[in-house]
């Protein structure tokens, strides 16, 4: 079962690695999609664009884009759809966001997307998944983009359930209406108890993931859930807060869903195997536990083709790729070749190619495909990659 | 073809087109003066945005705030939101520092795994011209 499943996650990385530029660009298009249409269905106040060919429209640019202008566009539709509601509005919205930025977002302006990514979550029922699924994937650091993703929506539901009366009164009474909104978000008890919740959530998944515990990764997943849920409910009984117990628990449920996934892609190793080792030198004893990943099929034989060719290397003429039998060797008709055609058949190797009579010309370089779709290239930029990651 | 050439030139390019460019014009300041520099940019963010939230704070409890007739009890609010800035400047300020000094040495070291490539490929070549 664990090397068909690792079997599976290994011809999934060789697709990802054969096709990576058009997923990556499909990827970001989906992620694009889903992050407009969840703008236009928070705020969609202006008509124009609330529509789906916006949407695909500004993905398709975005697919095209490096990633940090999703966040961007994301941001410029929703204080459109601000602006079209009320102008101090999105004056007030903007200004909550520069106050983020400025407190904590130009270290990292990557992080920016958290502010769009959490309102998103919350929309959807499901914001567990958000500290879950960074604190498997990222630091204890995320905490501060979570807790403004959270400000965020609460500032933007506010707006939603307000909308007609941001809409309908003059500049005095928006003004007024604004004063409440602000006033009402700092003492906005359920805002705070989601913060301090994701927060805790947030640094026990960090926590637990990297002990040197089997299922690390499981474990973390389920405690983190576990120890958000209780926060939620005790926190809720304590303050008085009226929160749906039914729809925070599938919320939970899909979070665990997609921490579970993500240990499948990312952090799959053999518990079986696991080794304990001891040893000390002069200052330190050392108690190291190593872990094997769960690789691919290891069954299937690599196939390594020599680039250079074999006369001018000075080794022996003999080609290391397996050929299907049927097949005739690839073309090279000199006569030496050809005289000794009689001795290769029955054999499945084509031997002494460069023992031909005459010119020792070089067999044209013909890129061949192998049987798993790879070419030369991409098999030797994967193990490029791989010494590169070993000497980093 | 040199497998060990292609190799490391294959290295250097995946450099280059990733995190080369930042850490080049990184590494060319002194650790202490890029720390100082953008220890100063955060601070003046953290000033604006510590402007922006006060005022925004002011906005929405104004009407409280105006209730009060002492003027002790507007001292105090004010000397509260000094002690907060200050505070908040202390520790932007360390956390800050540390960060990008963290940040500088990284990136040197990336450069110096990068330069050593280069000395590498020099002397491939230089074998080539002996020959």
């Amino acid at each position: 079962m664990n090397t068909t499943v690792a079997g599976a996650k290994g011809q999934l990385g060789q697709f990802y690695a054969t096709y990576s530029h058009i997923i990556d660009r499909v990827a970001r298009f989906i992620f694009g999609i889903l992050l407009f249409a969840g703008v236009n269905h928070i705020t969609g106040y202006m008509e124009r664009l609330d529509s789906w060919v916006v949407v695909i429209g500004l993905a398709v640019i975005c697919a095209f884009l490096p990633t940090p202008f999703l966040t961007l566009f994301g941001f410029a539709l929703l204080l459109a759809h601000l602006s079209s509601l009320s102008l101090p509005v999105m004056g007030v919205v903007a200004v909550l966001f520069l106050i983020m930025f400025a407190l904590y977002f130009h270290f990292t302006p990557g992080h920016t997307i958290m502010l769009l990514l959490v309102p998103i979550a919350f929309w959807f029922k499901i914001p567990a998944v958000i500290p879950i699924a960074f604190g498997l994937m990222g630091s204890p650091a995320f905490a501060y983009p979570i807790a403004c993703g959270c400000i965020a929506y609460y500032s933007l539901r506010y707006i939603h359930t307000y909308a007609k009366t941001f809409d309908t009164s003059g500049l005095a009474g928006t003004m007024t209406r604004i004063s409440t909104w602000i006033r009402e978000l700092f003492t906005n008890k359920e805002m705070w108890l989601y913060i301090f919740a994701f927060t805790i959530c947030l640094w026990a998944v960090c926590m637990i993931r990297k002990r040197d515990v089997a299922h690390s990764w499981k474990l973390a997943t389920l405690l983190g859930a576990l120890i958000d849920v209780l926060i939620l409910a005790i926190g809720a009984a304590v303050l008085g807060v009226k929160l749906n117990i039914g729809v925070v628990l599938l919320g939970h449920l899909a979070a665990i869903i997609v921490g579970l996934i993500l240990e499948y892609l990312f952090f799959h190793v053999d518990y079986k195997h696991r080794e304990s080792i001891q040893f000390e030198d002069d200052d330190y004893v050392y108690y190291v536990s190593a872990v094997p990943k769960v690789k691919g099929n290891e069954s299937e034989q690599r196939e390594v083709k020599r680039l250079t060719h074999e006369s001018e290397t000075g080794r022996s003429g003999e080609d290391r790729t397996e050929r299907p039998k049927n097949k005739k060797p690839s073309s090279q008709k000199s006569k030496g070749q050809q005289k000794g055609k009689g001795q290769q058949k029955g054999k499945g190797q084509q031997k002494g190619k460069g023992q031909s009579k005459g010119k020792k010309t070089p067999p044209p370089a013909k890129k061949q495909k192998w049987e798993n779709g790879m070419t030369d290239e991409l098999l030797m930029t994967q193990s490029l990659r791989r010494d590169l990651e070993k000497e980093l | 073809m040199d497998r060990k050439k292609v190799k490391i030139m294959t290295r250097m390019a995946m450099y280059e087109q990733g995190p080369g460019q930042r850490d080049i014009q990184i590494s060319q300041f002194y650790k202490k003066d890029y720390a100082s520099l953008h220890m100063w940019y955060a601070l003046i963010w953290l000033t604006v945005g510590y402007v922006l939230l006060i005022g925004a704070l002011f906005f929405a409890f104004s009407d409280q705030l105006f209730n009060h007739t002492q003027l002790s009890y507007y001292i105090r609010l004010g000397m509260g939101v000094v002690i907060v800035y200050v505070i908040m400047l202390l520790v932007y300020g360390i956390a800050s520092r540390t960060f990008f000094n963290s940040k500088h040495t990284a990136s040197r070291n990336r450069v110096k795994g990068y330069m050593r490539d280069v000395v590498r490929i020099e002397r491939i070549y230089d074998r080539k011209e002996k020959r």
